[in-house]
């Protein structure tokens, strides 16, 4: 035994290689102190989520560790797998409902847990896990103790799992990206819980995110990941400074005021859709439909070259709204006037038409192009279609388009799998703009994307939006995206709008109380005042 | 979870072919061959009545001084495979059957993954009370025992080859119907149809430019799968009766022809066209397999 204080988590010169020799993590050295959060960084594929299980010693049977050794409180997770996992480090992972075995009611899972850790008595155990589960969050727990899996919502499982991983005490926890597939609202919800948690027990914390923005609000140090090998351990606040160039240029509010001398577009007035939801009945005998009001009134005008932001939850209905827009989906009542044609009352070839002045980019770049087919037939089709002209000249012509907008042409004779997502939503972009369209409906483009190529993405949006007179309808979560594009912003709930008006004054000074829980819980990629510093999280007040 | 690692265990050259693959291959391409060489290969008339009858094939021992024999001494062939009770060449008719059983599987399938197909896709595109109602026809159609089936149609119909492909594409487009149809549906909510809707696209433009290639696959590994069945209804049609007319030389039939020999020892005469069966369904099936292991994603 060495002397000195054990570190609740030491790796060195781990390296893992699959089984063609590859290395999925080169020589990398990680160390905790008691009571740090360590945020571990770096683009998909990076190794990410490896290190955290090799924390675990959980390293998937198909790969192999060739050096380097593992400590968690001087003992070795492969060796003493018992006493590392789950007892001295618990993990929370992205995917909350898979971690919970679907037919065992939740409180008894983590009471069961603790029993095998600790070797308490079950009704012992069970005291602990509702007062755990009070304080992760939980409204009501003793009626969440009793339910399955599938009936509580991401982010009540998420809660649970939090629980779960805390529930034996341990020294170490690994969050591996463990609010990526929640709202924005409930996310920062979700990390000030974890956060508050272990300061309250004193546990370090391997913090696994893609998201910059989570990284710099909640971790101590920073580590970066590219390609398996490590960049050097950086303070949070150095973090901060060096990820401030790539930000782009807000658009100048002044526009937002001009924009309305200029032509409107589309103006969308008393918009409504309501969707049928088939619910089950005298435990499933039958089925019984009620209606979900999706949009709810909804009034917009867009004006020539000018962005708006739409903005909401999931389930608030801003999809929806961009589905209509597009005419994919029959919108119930209201109108949707494109130049001043209410577009319902035209025939159906001239519906086609129009329809294409107004383009949509999807959110996932990887099923917006048809797989069989290269990109360069792909970003042909609306040249087939509406100028009816030669394969020869629909070639050039997506050449020519390509080289203006500034994109590789190399990318064209290959098919969809074969290009990476980021490039991919550039050319979702070339496509859209090849109908030569007016309005582009731009359906949260920028999720899936790595921060980086986010940023760049923003970048080609406003370049295009100047030299073409483009409008956007931005839908999204991200208020910084939405900030940096869009100089209007429409703020959605439950189907209805909210408040809307310009991005900074919207953001800057919010008049209803949803709008305020948005900016509140937004986790700024470069805060002034970092979350855990506020005095919010800190005193553990919730915001919702 | 990492994409490296879960990929681990499906990188492979897709040019170089596995073990599986190329004894689907064999067993496959065997039968095709056999029957399009049918006439350069059988060394009788198939429908040849003559005074040897029933004959039993040569034995292992005599087997190289005859081959020896025919390849170089100008010797005249002997019944490889023995004759049956009418002295008819059980080896030729074995050769000349394959034309038979593979011009019915195929011509079957061929014309029921037509029919399937297309309206499998249209199903899938479009759901209204006209695609709804094909479907449950088809559901019907594949609640009837195919076998009992298919004899009833023929027997009615009439026991003609036009009759007997007929019978059996109606029973064999629900097959193709119900996986493109599901095919169809997964891929019309995909982003891309989207995309091209919002282009400007006719629907009919979008349903075969995109929905058709992209839902076909499912459909192409049930063909094979579904050739070997088909063998298996004709030869077992022509078995009881209900199949092609005698003395036309088909597997079925000449199993049947010989399992009343069977009891005097005269194995020859059936066992030929039952390996014949077993080993061509047994590869189709292969294939089928192997096409889906290959290309499962």
């Amino acid at each position: 035994m060495k002397h000195n204080v054990a570190k609740p988590l030491m790796i060195k010169n781990l390296t893992v290689v699959n089984s063609r020799g590859q290395a999925l993590l080169s020589d990398i050295s990680v160390s905790l102190k008691s009571g740090e959060i360590l945020g571990v960084t770096g683009p998909t594929d990076s190794g990410k989520s490896l290190l955290g299980l090799a924390a675990l010693g959980q390293i998937p049977a198909t790969l192999r560790m060739t050096s380097g050794e593992v400590r968690v409180l001087q003992h070795s997770p492969f060796e003493d797998a018992d006493r590392v996992k789950g007892k001295l480090a618990g993990l929370i992972t992205q995917s909350p409902r898979q971690a919970f075995h679907p037919m065992m009611p939740i409180g008894k899972q983590i009471t069961r847990f603790r029993q095998h850790h600790t070797g308490e008595s079950f009704s012992s155990c069970r005291e602990r896990t509702l007062a755990l589960m009070d304080l992760v969050g939980l409204r009501d727990p003793a009626r969440i103790y009793s339910s399955f899996v599938h009936e509580l919502s991401g982010g009540m499982a998420q809660r649970c799992l939090i629980a779960l991983a805390l529930s034996t005490e341990p020294k170490l926890l690994i969050a591996d990206e463990p609010t990526s597939g929640l709202d924005v609202t409930i996310q920062a919800n979700i990390l000030d819980t974890i956060w508050r948690m272990t300061r309250e027990l004193g546990t370090s914390m391997l913090l696994i995110s893609q998201d910059r923005g989570v990284l710099t609000n909640y971790a101590d140090n920073i580590v970066e990941l590219d390609s398996g090998r490590q960049k050097d351990k950086v303070r949070v606040k150095e973090f901060i400074s060096t990820g401030d160039k790539a930000k782009p240029s807000p658009a100048t509010k002044e526009e937002a005021r001009r924009s309305d001398s200029r032509p409107v577009i589309l103006a969308v007035k008393h918009l409504s859709k309501t969707y049928s939801v088939q619910k089950r009945a005298y435990k499933g005998l039958w089925v019984r439909s009620t209606s979900l009001r999706a949009v709810d009134d909804f009034n917009v005008e867009i004006h020539e070259g000018e962005s708006i932001g739409l903005v909401g939850e999931s389930g608030s209905g801003k999809s929806t709204v961009g589905r209509c827009l597009m005419g994919l989906i029959d919108h119930d009542d209201g109108e949707i006037l494109f130049r001043g044609t209410p577009i319902s009352a035209l025939a159906a070839s001239e519906q086609r038409r129009l329809r294409a002045k107004i383009q949509i980019v999807q959110q996932d770049p990887t099923d917006t192009f048809d797989p069989r087919r290269t990109l360069a037939w792909s970003l042909g089709e609306p040249f087939r279609i509406h100028r009816q002209s030669s394969e020869r000249q629909v070639n050039l012509a997506v050449q020519e388009l390509v080289e203006r907008i500034g994109l590789d042409t190399s990318p064209l004779n290959s098919r969809p799998a074969e290009v990476t997502p980021s490039n991919l939503q550039r050319f979702a972009i070339a496509r859209a703009l090849a109908a030569d369209p007016e309005l582009i409906i731009l359906d949260e483009p920028t999720s899936l994307l790595s921060p980086y190529d986010r940023e760049s993405l923003l970048q080609l949006l406003g370049d295009l939006q100047r030299a073409l007179s483009l409008s956007y309808l931005f839908i999204s979560h991200d208020l910084h995206s939405v900030t940096a594009v869009c100089e209007r912003v429409v703020i959605m709930q439950s189907g209805r709008i909210m408040e809307s008006g310009p991005t900074g004054s919207t953001f800057s000074n919010p008049v209803t109380d949803y709008t305020q829980k948005l900016v509140d819980s937004f986790l700024d990629e470069n805060p002034i005042v970092r979350r855990v510093e506020q005095h919010s999280v800190r005193s553990g007040k919730q915001v919702n | 979870m990492n994409r490296a690692m879960t990929a681990e265990g499906s990188s492979r050259d897709p040019t170089t072919l596995t073990r599986m693959e190329a004894v689907a291959i064999v067993l496959t391409a065997v039968p095709i061959l056999c029957a399009i060489f049918a006439p350069v290969i059988a060394t009788f008339d198939p429908l040849a009545v003559s005074d040897a009858v029933s004959q039993p094939p040569p034995t292992l021992r005599e087997l190289p001084s005859l081959i020896w024999g025919v390849l170089f001494e100008q010797m005249p062939a002997p019944h490889w495979f023995g004759s049956d009770s009418s002295g008819m060449d059980v080896f030729s008719r074995t050769l000349y059957a394959a034309r038979v059983d593979l011009v019915i599987a195929f011509s079957a399938n061929i014309l029921s993954f037509i029919v399937g197909v297309t309206l499998g896709v249209v199903c899938g595109f479009r759901s209204n009370l006209a695609t709804e109602f094909i479907a449950r026809i088809a559901d019907l159609v594949q609640s009837f025992p195919v076998f009992i089936t298919a004899m009833i149609l023929v027997a009615l119909a009439g026991r003609t080859w036009g009759n007997i492909i007929f019978a059996m594409s109606l029973l064999y487009a629900p097959i193709y119907l119900r996986l493109t149809r599901t095919e169809a549906l997964k891929v019309k909510a995909r982003g891309f149809i989207e995309a091209s809707t919002a282009m400007g696209n006719r629907p009919i433009r979008i349903l075969y430019l995109h929905i058709l290639p992209n839902s076909l696959g499912p459909a192409l590994i049930q063909f094979s799968v579904t050739i070997g069945f088909a063998i298996l209804l004709t030869a077992g049609l022509s078995f009881v009766g209900a199949g092609v007319n005698p003395p036309t030389p088909e597997w079925g039939a000449m199993i049947a022809q010989g399992s009343t020999q069977l009891v005097l020892g005269d194995w020859w005469v059936s066992i030929f066209p039952g390996i014949a069966i077993s080993l061509t369904v047994f590869g189709f099936a292969l294939a089928g397999y192997a096409l889906e292991r290959r290309f499962e994603t």
